[in-house]
């Protein structure tokens, strides 16, 4: 009795196990699963099983779309690039094959393949061009014409586009130059026109006390000393005017960082000019 | 049958208990260890950079190894001396220097900008005040960094 319901279970769980448990169907829905809970690269491996028994655009798509979501560019390029013709995939699968292009590709090239690119319908282009434009401004490149810049981006980005042209046009930038000029009127002010407050005021006290350490011995007339104090003083000056022209650079350097990380963080904000896939609403 | 059992199981809790080098005292050094490595090495590739590294070494052996590792900053103002000599040249390594102990004395720095590093020192890389472009980094290496052109 024993020997027969031992291989009465075990013919029960080997034909679950072949047309149950790990059928494409179970996979399939295991794998979409996995895809809700953004655990992509699983999701792939049931995908990709899934497809060997049945092939599909939204399973391609999904392969695509996670592929691209854990950073494998290059890879979800070539599952988006098969669904070009497809009839409800097509038009998405070109932007986000030209999203993919926006991070592979280094800022030049992006433009130049937004520019010779001819897979790109009317509807689509005015996507991939704002993010060409908005992404070129973090490049340091700054059109000269602002309509031009504006023109490609949807009425409910226009303003936000014009904002940031306007802060790339005008970014606060300190001169290096006036900087150096009023540390050597006054030691310390280029500091704090370059916002170091503090900085300024401690190279205005030691300038100051050095010097006024080398006037008073020059007035007692201990030469070696107030040569030593003027020495030292002239080159805290000196330092001083060096320091002011380094804080005005750090200060410029530190806008621009500013103003890329709010160009990235308004592209990620927007979805890179991208609209969701139903999918995905 | 519970003999054979009881067997079993006794050589299991004999043979648990004769695993003794687990539980043999440690030997452990309570000595602090030397965290800073200085290096008394001339630099000889130039004059300014022989220059320099004797007037470190100097510091070194009068104060620094006596005062202890006392600088709110990272690199240290000795090690920045050296390094800006070495990244432009004899002139700017010192007006470079001579900017970062005025902002050393400054007793307010911690409102100024400087990132914390890791170490809990504030951050201020040669690199920043070379006024050479594309080399900044604003923001320590062990946290988020990123090169300004």
């Amino acid at each position: 009795m024993l020997p027969l319901s031992l291989i009465l279970n075990g013919l029960l769980i080997n034909a679950q196990t072949e047309n149950g448990l790990f059928s494409p169907q179970n996979r399939l829905l295991f794998g979409n699963h996995l895809f809700e809970q953004k655990d992509y690269i699983r999701a792939i491996d049931e995908f990709l099983v899934v497809m060997q028994h049945e092939r599909n655009d939204t399973l391609q798509f999904k392969i695509a779309f996670a592929y691209q979501t854990i950073g494998e560019y290059d890879v979800s390029n070539d599952y988006f690039r098969g669904l070009f013709f497809s009839d409800s995939f097509g038009e998405q699968s070109i932007l986000e094959y030209c999203k993919n292009n926006f991070f592979l590709l280094s800022r030049e090239e992006y433009s130049a393949f937004v520019d010779e690119s001819k897979i790109l319908s009317e509807s689509s282009i005015s996507n991939v061009e704002s993010l060409r434009n908005l992404s070129n401004l973090s490049g340091g490149f700054l059109p000269s014409d602002s309509l031009q810049f504006i023109k490609p981006f949807d009425l409910r980005y226009k303003e936000d586009a014009a904002k940031f042209y306007h802060e790339k046009l005008n970014p606060g930038y300190k001169s290096l130059t006036t900087a150096a000029l009023l540390s050597a009127v006054i030691p310390g002010l280029g500091k704090v026109y370059t916002d170091n407050i503090t900085d300024g005021l401690t190279g205005f006290l030691v300038t100051g006390v050095l010097s006024f350490l080398a006037y008073d011995n020059f007035r007692a007339e201990h030469d070696f000393r107030a040569w030593l104090f003027t020495g030292l003083a002239a080159y805290f000056y000196a330092g001083n005017i060096y320091g002011s022209i380094a804080a005005a650079d750090i200060f410029n350097a530190g806008i621009k960082i500013d103003f890329d990380n709010k160009i990235d963080a308004y592209l990620k904000q927007v979805n890179y000019f991208i609209p969701k896939h139903g999918l995905f609403k | 049958m519970k003999i054979m059992c009881l067997l079993i199981l006794m050589s299991i809790s004999v043979s648990g208990q004769v695993d003794w080098e687990r539980w043999d005292a440690k030997e452990i050094s309570y000595e602090i260890p030397q965290i800073s490595g200085k290096s008394y090495e001339f630099d000889k590739s130039d004059f300014s950079m022989f220059l320099i590294s004797g007037l470190k070494n100097t510091y070194y052996f009068l104060f620094s190894d006596l005062d202890g590792d006392n600088c709110p900053f990272t690199p240290s103002c000795s090690t920045f001396l050296v390094q800006s000599v070495k990244e432009t040249n004899l002139l700017q390594g010192a007006l470079m220097f001579a900017d970062r102990f005025t902002r050393d004395l400054n007793m307010f720095k911690s409102i100024e900008h400087y990132h914390i590093h890791s170490s809990g020192r504030f951050y201020d890389p040669v690199t920043n005040y070379t006024l050479k472009p594309g080399e900044k980094l604003l923001e320590p290496k062990t946290n988020i960094s990123r090169e300004v052109n």
